[in-house]
Formats: C-alpha cells, sequence, structure tokens
C-alpha cells in the first residue's frame, strides 16, 4: 500500500506497557495496541518524490516505528505513514556530509499485479536523526518490524499444503493408489521407481516393510523370506478384524 | 524450508541480489531469515549509473519478497546434493 498521509501519530503502547497487558491472559487479543519499537524526536525527514501536501526537502519531526506502520508526524502536524511491506529495502548511509537511513518504498497502488516494464512507482525517504547513535536502533527497529509482516500472496508453499491433506476416497479425488493386493503388480517402470523410493527412505528401525516379491522369480525364489512376513501380516489384519466387533461393545 | 537452509549454509559469501525492480546489489550475506529477508554486508550496486541512490551505503536489509534472484558462488554449493535434496522434500511434502 503507497504512502498515506496522516495527522496524527499512531495508536500504540510501549514494550513495558505490553509487558504487563500480556503477563496475564487479556480480556482480548484483537484490542492489544501494537508495540513501538522505537521512537525518535527531531528528526529530519527527505521523500522523493515528496508527498503532495508535505512540500520542502528536509521536514523535522517525530518518527514512529510501531509494529503495524512506520509514522512520522511533522512539526506542522500533518504527517505520513507507510506500510511495512512496502519498504522493498532500508539500509544506513553514510556520506562524508552526514549519515541516514536511506529507505526505498515501493509505491504500486494496491491490487496492481507486479509490473514488468518501468512503471513500477518508488519513492525514495531519507531519515536523518540528530545524532549518529540513534542510526544503529532506527534500523534494527526496521528490521524487526519489517520481518514481522511477511507477504500473504499465495505462494507454492501453500499449494502443497492444500494436497497435503487431500482425501483420497473422495470420487474423482485423483489418487490411483497400489496396495500390493490380488491380482495387481507393478510394471517394470513402477518397480523401478518404487525401488529408487525405497532407496531414499529412512525407516525408523523395526518399521522396514517385506521386500518386494518378484513375480518371474517362481514360488521359491530368491525372496523366499517374504512369506512368514506376509502370513505374519494377514495374521494381523485378520485378529483385527475380529476384535472389531467386540471393541465395539 | 530448504532454500532457507540453503541460505543458512552461504552466510559470508560473496552473493548477488538482483530485486524485481531490476536493482542489482553484491554484498556478504550475513543473514537470512525464514520469509527471506536477507542482510547484506559491504554492498555495491552492479549498475551504479543506473541506481545513484545506494552510493554510501554499506549494509542494508532487503525484504525477501522484493527478491527476483540470489547469485551464489558456483563453489559454494554442490548442485547435485541441492538437487537431490530438493526431489526429496517435494516427495514428503506431497506424501498421502
Amino acid at each position: 500500500m503507497p504512502t498515506v498521509p496522516i495527522s496524527a501519530p499512531p495508536t500504540f503502547i510501549t514494550v513495558e506497557e505490553h509487558r504487563d497487558l500480556t503477563s496475564s491472559t487479556p480480556d482480548s487479543f484483537n484490542s492489544i495496541p501494537p508495540v513501538l519499537r522505537h521512537k525518535e524526536a527531531n528528526v529530519t525527514v527527505s521523500l522523493d518524490p515528496p508527498l503532495p501536501g508535505l512540500e520542502g526537502e528536509n521536514i523535522k519531526g517525530t518518527l514512529y516505528i510501531v509494529e503495524s506502520v512506520l509514522a512520522f508526524v511533522a512539526a506542522s502536524g500533518s504527517g505520513f505513514q507507510i506500510d511495512y511491506p512496502s519498504i522493498t529495502l532500508h539500509a544506513v548511509k553514510r556520506e562524508p556530509t552526514r549519515v541516514s537511513i536511506y529507505c526505498q518504498l515501493d509505491e504500486t497502488p494496491e491490487g496492481q499485479p507486479l509490473p514488468e516494464d518501468e512503471d513500477s512507482e518508488m519513492r525514495e525517504m531519507f531519515i536523518v536523526p540528530e545524532t549518529e547513535d540513534s542510526l544503529e536502533p532506527i534500523f534494527e527497529a526496521l528490521s524487526i518490524c519489517a520481518s514481522l509482516h511477511p507477504d500473504k500472496a499465495g505462494d507454492d508453499d501453500e499449494d502443497m499444503e492444500d494436497e497435503m491433506f487431500a482425501d483420497a476416497d473422495e470420487s474423482g479425488g485423483g489418487f490411483e493408489t497400489f496396495a500390493g493386493g490380488e491380482g495387481e503388480e507393478l510394471s517394470a517402470v513402477g518397480r523401478a521407481a518404487l525401488a529408487h523410493l525405497e532407496s531414499i527412505i529412512v525407516y525408523p528401525p523395526g518399521r522396514e516393510p517385506p521386500a518386494v516379491v518378484e513375480p518371474e522369480d517362481g514360488v521359491n525364489g530368491v525372496n523366499g523370506t517374504t512369506e512368514p512376513e506376509t502370513s505374519e501380516e494377514e495374521d494381523l489384519t485378520q485378529t483385527e478384524a475380529q476384535s472389531l466387533p467386540n471393541g465395539t461393545h | 524450508m530448504l532454500i532457507f537452509s540453503v541460505f543458512k549454509t552461504l552466510t559470508d559469501q560473496v552473493v548477488t541480489v538482483e530485486l524485481k525492480n531490476d536493482l542489482c546489489i553484491t554484498g556478504t550475506l550475513k543473514s537470512v531469515d525464514q520469509f527471506l529477508n536477507i542482510r547484506l554486508d559491504k554492498i555495491s550496486v552492479v549498475d551504479p549509473e543506473r541506481h545513484p541512490h545506494m552510493m554510501a551505503v554499506k549494509n542494508c536489509f532487503i525484504r525477501g519478497s522484493v527478491v527476483r534472484y540470489v547469485q551464489i558462488p558456483a563453489t559454494a554449493v554442490d548442485t547435485q546434493l541441492l538437487e537431490d535434496a530438493t526431489r526429496r522434500e517435494h516427495a514428503s511434502t506431497h506424501k498421502r
């Protein structure tokens, strides 16, 4: 969201007030005002391009670095606030004549798709505090608040989460499952894929699956050891099936 | 999460970050967080004539969402291992 003009500082509470409020469960979490991370009086701010209504290079006022927004109120009473997602980068700028905080702001209006051409609007802001000692705290406060505002736009991770919970027995759910039951056999490609997947999976000890039964190997084939295991599994499922009706009583 | 872990192994390496607004910044990767916000030290801008505003800036914090590419040194990462790790992570997040 672009820089918005304001006429009063935003609501906030101090770190101490927040600690007191949250030392026990508050009545409502939504009504807790955002925390002020840093306040700097007597700063000089310049914007390029300037904000309409806040003309002139070098406007003096107070900077409020609140966890919700970055705000500045000039001595005249007018000011502006900036959402952290529009701060593309912030830095400490050390020139021979002055030291300042440089911020690059993304001013593309909300709702517009990210433009590919040169026209994405950008504004630069310079914050000059009274003393050089304030630079690091301002930079740190900006970094902390910026990391509190990740983008909400849907990305790859969100898509993956939906797929993780896809219901296998939805009709048309799309998952073809292979359970190794009667009549089902893996093709050569399928067996190769299974072998590869098995090789990269790490099973906890005691939970290894039975080895793959190769149909071509014949009755007494190489995998003679699998038979007792598979019959154990069959017994297990049968006893489970038997115990179920009893369990429901 | 995987790319976050990869960047954690690259701290103190010199990387070049290309932003979505075409700004390219080279610097030492100081830290990265789970949103891939990047802190660079001792930065220099790749094309200073086009981007004069970054002169005299030594350290910066770049918002993860504005990054288009991060160029890393070829010797800093094993691409074969990274490819395998990416496939495994994909397989595990798509497990039924």
